[in-house]
């Protein structure tokens, strides 16, 4: 049986290249052709990937191998994970923009639960300032929980010209992300981690399918799950490209550079 | 409305992953054509969670979409504090469509005295095909001595018990031994299989155990291995829907790297048997 390309072509926005800590049994993808050929499976064409070593090791080492590893990929546009800068150990924000954008750079993400620090203006509050209106940015979260919910509102409230996805949301977020975005409008959902019955349905109803930004979790987590979830939502063929692709596109196109 | 269940192809070829009719239709989001069971939905509302649509109605048309033949409900408020009700709706989504719901009845044994009776009227009298058992929504010990005429009871009508959990491999074994004619569903347990080496090798030795792979901890790979060591026999499909996705635990299934027939145990023929349908 030859199989048949899906119909639309899919932007992959949260994907990870590179050796990780806790691989699962079938393992994290080495190179940018393995990433490239496991995504083909389900019509991903493009793809957002940030090194796995820039979050399992340190931002700074990590995303210096990301360039190298997806040179001459096309379809793989970097993303570097960004960190504070008042140890030293991580360039300060302006010098980060500079190299990102040198480096091609199509938007930034940050782990703070992952990497231990907080997002208040203390800590973040020049990194969020610089990048407002520069790059869009990720967020990636262990939880939304309450806490990180007044974190989200409080961010982009502050800084209205930041671009913020949150990523790696669960399933248990609608009470939440709902007003959230409603009343963010520099906010962006990322499916890769939103297992809720019609959840895609249900946010594009309430506050737009323009707000809805399809990634996949890849090494960690089965393509099957998010792509079903789009791919089966009560949803037209249109509303679907835009959440599989279009949104992103737009999204990255209104980086600075 | 009552629809008819899908028409049950059987494809002569064995494949992985892309090249067979689960993952082609899957990518296109078309309805799957073999026959597929869901053992495990929560018709009903949250209080700790927010799903849109899950009424009974909403499920059904969701079972066309996905290709799903049967469902089998079990109400969320019967896993929370009112398992009478929850098994009324039950009962009522039973008999609007009784060719696509089948009935898992809740039983709290925090309510000792009622649990015998709700049993044998729901299945005695309702076609309730089997029970359902959330120790932990319960806050109650799977081993407790009110959970006992349970399996006592599924062990003589010949029934399944969809379980949120059995503890560990040694509960699982002791009770499969002890009814063995009951079946043990364990929901949610192979995503424990990482971390619980001994479970797929327990599971793969007592004929009257599988597990189900609804779940948020979906770390890519899991179910492939946990089919290489204990066989597509001992692992059937469940989406804890409206609580997740159902299109997301489809899509696991359907994309695995597994042969078709493996897939079409574990989508329907494993529950099949379970359910003697």
């Amino acid at each position: 049986m030859s199989q048949t390309p899906p119909a639309a072509a899919l932007f992959d926005a949260n994907c990870a290249l590179g050796m990780v800590s806790q691989p699962g049994p079938a393992g994290a993808f080495l190179t940018a052709d393995e990433l490239l050929e496991h995504q083909a499976r389900y019509g991903i064409t493009r793809a957002l990937p940030y090194h796995s070593l820039a979050l399992e090791e340190h931002p700074a080492s990590g995303n210096a191998k990301l360039l190298p590893a997806i040179a001459g990929q096309a379809a793989l546009h970097p993303s570097w994970i960004a960190l504070p800068h008042h140890t030293g150990e991580f360039p300060d924000p302006a010098t980060l923009l500079d190299e990102a954008q040198s480096a091609g750079v199509r938007a930034l993400r940050i782990f703070p639960d992952d990497h231990k620090y907080p997002v208040d203006d203390w800590m973040f509050g020049d990194f969020f300032a610089a990048v407002a209106g520069q790059v869009p940015l990720f967020w990636h979260i262990a939880r939304l929980d309450t806490p990180t919910a007044r974190d989200i509102y409080r961010v982009c409230s502050q800084y209205p010209r930041l671009q913020v996805v949150v990523s790696d949301v669960g399933k248990s977020i609608p009470r939440l992300i709902t007003p959230l975005l409603r009343q963010l409008p520099n906010l962006w959902l990322e499916t890769g981690g939103f297992r809720t019955y019609r959840g895609i349905e249900f946010l594009a109803e309430a506050v737009g399918a323009d707000r809805l930004i399809f990634g996949t979790r890849l090494p960690w987590q089965s393509v099957g799950g998010p792509h079903a979830e789009l791919q089966y939502a009560r949803l037209e063929p249109a509303v679907r490209d835009q959440i599989g692709a279009h949104n992103l596109d737009r999204l990255l196109a209104t980086a600075a550079w | 409305m009552t629809a008819t269940p899908h028409r049950h192809h059987h494809h002569p070829h064995q494949h992985t992953h892309q090249h067979d009719s689960f993952s082609e239709r899957a990518v296109h989001g078309e309805p799957l054509e073999d026959l597929v069971i869901d053992i495990h939905c929560h018709p009903g509302v949250g209080r700790n969670l927010y799903w849109h649509g899950g009424d009974v109605d909403d499920m059904v048309r969701t079972m066309d979409e996905t290709g799903t033949d049967y469902a089998c409900f079990s109400a969320y408020a019967a896993i929370g504090p009112d398992f009478i009700g929850g098994n009324d709706l039950v009962a009522a989504a039973i008999r609007r469509h009784p060719n696509r719901v089948l009935g898992c009845v809740v039983p709290n044994p925090r309510y000792p005295q009622l649990v015998v009776p709700e049993l044998r009227r729901r299945v005695e009298d309702q076609g309730f095909r089997g029970i359902k058992i959330h120790p932990t929504s319960h806050n109650y010990r799977v081993l407790g001595e009110h959970y006992e005429p349970v399996y006592e009871y599924a062990d003589e009508h010949r029934l399944p018990i969809l379980s949120h959990t059995y503890d560990s491999p040694a509960t699982v074994a002791k009770l499969a031994k002890t009814y063995p004619n009951a079946t043990f569903i364990w929901a949610h347990a192979i995503w424990n299989h990482l971390r619980t080496p001994n479970l797929a090798t327990v599971v793969r030795d007592l004929p009257n155990v599988v597990v189900e792979m609804a779940g948020s901890a979906n770390v890519r790979g899991t179910i492939e291995d946990f089919v290489r060591v204990a066989g597509a026999e001992h692992v059937v499909f469940g989406s804890d829907y409206p609580v997740l996705g159902q299109a997301w635990q489809l899509g696991q299934v359907a994309h695995a790297d597994l042969p078709a027939a493996d897939k079409r145990k574990i989508l329907g023929q494993n529950l099949r048997a379970v359910l003697r349908l």
